[in-house]
């Protein structure tokens, strides 16, 4: 049964503070779920006979806002997405990435940000069921704070490949031995998490599938707006070490033909802090 | 012994999990002897509610393999390396429980360190009454949080909005086969959930001798608090047993532990 009140209790908030991420079970509907993978069918088709025929990628990622996936496109626009967003990074929170992906294998243990100055969470939703050996998220509840978070990082444990982690060559331990919360999940459900929270996947496989949908906070203070400038900064880098196939902002999504109110606000805002230049140049 | 590693892990994250333990030929005493205090043991002592939790000392004649294991350098001498060479064995005790599950709580108040080897005497995972465990919450800095989080088993709430039930809060489950330990730290945030009405587990205790003023006032504390979990019936007031306390092998390591738990007003009763 799908939820109708999109709004986030109190005690989910609590939830989300306290351990870091949040779990929303049957979010979308098996039909709903179905038209967004026949949409990622055609595109991943069509991006790999463009720049990868012979499938050699490990991951490839390209921006929802796009014409060529029209539904899944409208999530973004969609309140099971930005209105729990907005609950929790703020009611003038913005999305600056929003991404399909298809991974090839597993996922190390890992951070998204390690800038504790701004607030940025990611909803995902996996496009296959998951789990433990399949693909489902983990993720360590509570190491978005500190000491936590700085002590998985003075222990080595950050490596995006289990091979990378200097801690899990060190004891001879897998990257599914550290203790975590196994998101095991059906299509439809979706998580939330503060992109500081400690995070991994393992039993990947090719094709592996999900959406994600980021929520910065806007920043105001002075220590937020020099971290924006940073974010804005590093961006192309990181885009272009991702390998994003793509405009991240579609002319078509910029044009905000039904001059959504919320997307006016969004592509103002994306295009004072200079993101549509970065991220579509 | 752990290797540093494994210290580490302990010590970010509030556990550790350790295979093969105890032989097959120890766990078969292991078992005879727990058989014999579940025999002996008064069965309307039952205690700490939704767990219907029966427990006994293991420090008595009914169980000296058992209560060997507490002065087993494989197990203090692991509590040394967490705790410091003057660590105290406190207390080695056998549970059945009965009921389904157990709530979500920490052993201990803040500044009261120290650790407990549980042995599950049968099969455990996630859906059949392993320990659950939240990673990392034996830290102010989670726990403190933990208790604003409202849990159905300590304040159920509306029944429109009712608190989190066991099965509701993440978890990292410490699956285990016999002979296995799961080691955890007093403070870390545990429970189980759908265990089965036979569950049996056997624990060692061990405590940091206590260095800083925080760490001695919480230990104080802790003795005041055992005395009102007797009163909640969330422990049965046991004396140490004379077969322990008379020490006959002359074993200087429990001499010096019986001198501390003298010295603390443990020696009345066994904290749980």
């Amino acid at each position: 049964m799908i939820a109708e009140n999109y709004s986030l209790t109190g005690k989910q908030i609590l939830h989300f503070e306290t351990f870091g991420f949040l779990v929303r079970r049957n979010v979308f509907s098996a039909e709903e779920v179905a038209k967004i993978n026949g949409e990622f069918d055609r595109r991943r088709a069509s991006i790999l006979a463009e720049i990868d025929p012979e499938e050699k990628r490990t991951f490839t990622q390209w921006p929802t806002r796009n014409p060529e996936n029209p539904f899944t496109a409208s999530l973004l626009d969609d309140p099971r997405i930005y209105v729990p967003s907005e609950q929790l990074v703020g009611e003038d929170s913005i999305p600056i990435q929003s991404h399909c992906n298809s991974y090839g294998k597993s996922s190390g243990w890992h951070v998204d940000t390690f800038d504790r100055r701004l607030c940025v969470i990611k909803n995902i939703l996996y496009l296959q069921p998951t789990t433990a050996d399949r693909g489902a998220l983990r993720v360590i509840p509570g190491s978005h704070r500190s000491p936590l978070s700085e002590d998985l990082r003075n222990m080595d444990l950050y490596g995006f490949h289990d091979d990378t982690s200097p801690f899990l060559n060190a004891s001879g331990m897998r990257g599914e031995d550290i203790p975590c919360y196994i998101f095991e999940s059906e299509p439809g459900d979706v998580i939330t998490f503060n992109e500081l929270t400690w995070h991994a996947a393992f039993g990947g496989y090719k094709d592996r599938r999900s959406l994600s949908y980021n929520f910065f906070t806007n920043p105001k203070a002075d220590d937020e707006i020099e971290s924006m400038k940073k974010i804005v900064e590093h961006t192309p880098a990181n885009t272009q070490g991702l390998g994003t196939v793509g405009l991240e902002y579609h002319p078509n999504w910029l044009e905000n033909a039904d001059n959504n109110p919320r997307r006016a606000r969004w592509i103002n805002w994306l295009e004072k802090w200079g993101f549509t230049d970065v991220l579509n140049n | 012994m752990l290797t540093d590693q494994q210290i580490h892990q302990f010590h970010t994250f509030g556990f550790l999990v350790l295979k093969n333990m105890l032989k097959e030929d120890e766990l078969k005493v292991v078992n005879e002897e727990f058989e014999k205090g579940y025999t002996k043991k008064n069965k309307s002592e039952l205690i700490a509610g939704a767990r219907v939790q029966l427990n006994w000392s293991n420090l008595d004649h009914h169980s000296p393999y058992t209560a060997s294991l507490l002065e087993d350098k494989r197990f203090y001498g692991i509590a040394q390396q967490l705790w410091g060479e003057d660590v105290i064995g406190t207390n080695s005790q056998s549970n059945h429980y009965a009921g389904t599950r157990s709530p979500w709580h920490p052993d201990v108040g803040p500044n009261t360190h120290g650790c407990k080897f549980t042995f599950y005497l049968s099969p455990v995972d996630a859906e059949s009454g392993a320990l659950r465990v939240i990673p990392g919450s034996h830290r102010p800095e989670i726990s403190d949080m933990i208790r604003k989080i409202r849990l159905k088993d300590n304040d159920p709430g509306p029944p429109e909005d009712p608190g989190l039930a066991v099965n509701e809060v993440p978890f990292c489950s410490c699956d285990s086969q016999p002979g296995d330990a799961v080691i955890f730290n007093y403070l870390i945030w545990h429970a189980s959930w759908h265990g089965s009405k036979n569950r049996r587990m056997v624990s060692l205790q061990y405590y940091k001798n206590p260095k800083t003023p925080e760490e001695i006032v919480a230990l104080q504390a802790h003795g005041a608090a055992f005395t009102k979990n007797k009163k909640e019936k969330l422990t049965v007031a046991q004396p140490y047993p004379d077969f322990w306390t008379s020490n006959p092998e002359n074993s200087l390591l429990r001499a010096r532990w019986i001198e501390w738990l003298r010295e603390w007003g443990f020696m009345e009763s066994i904290p749980a």
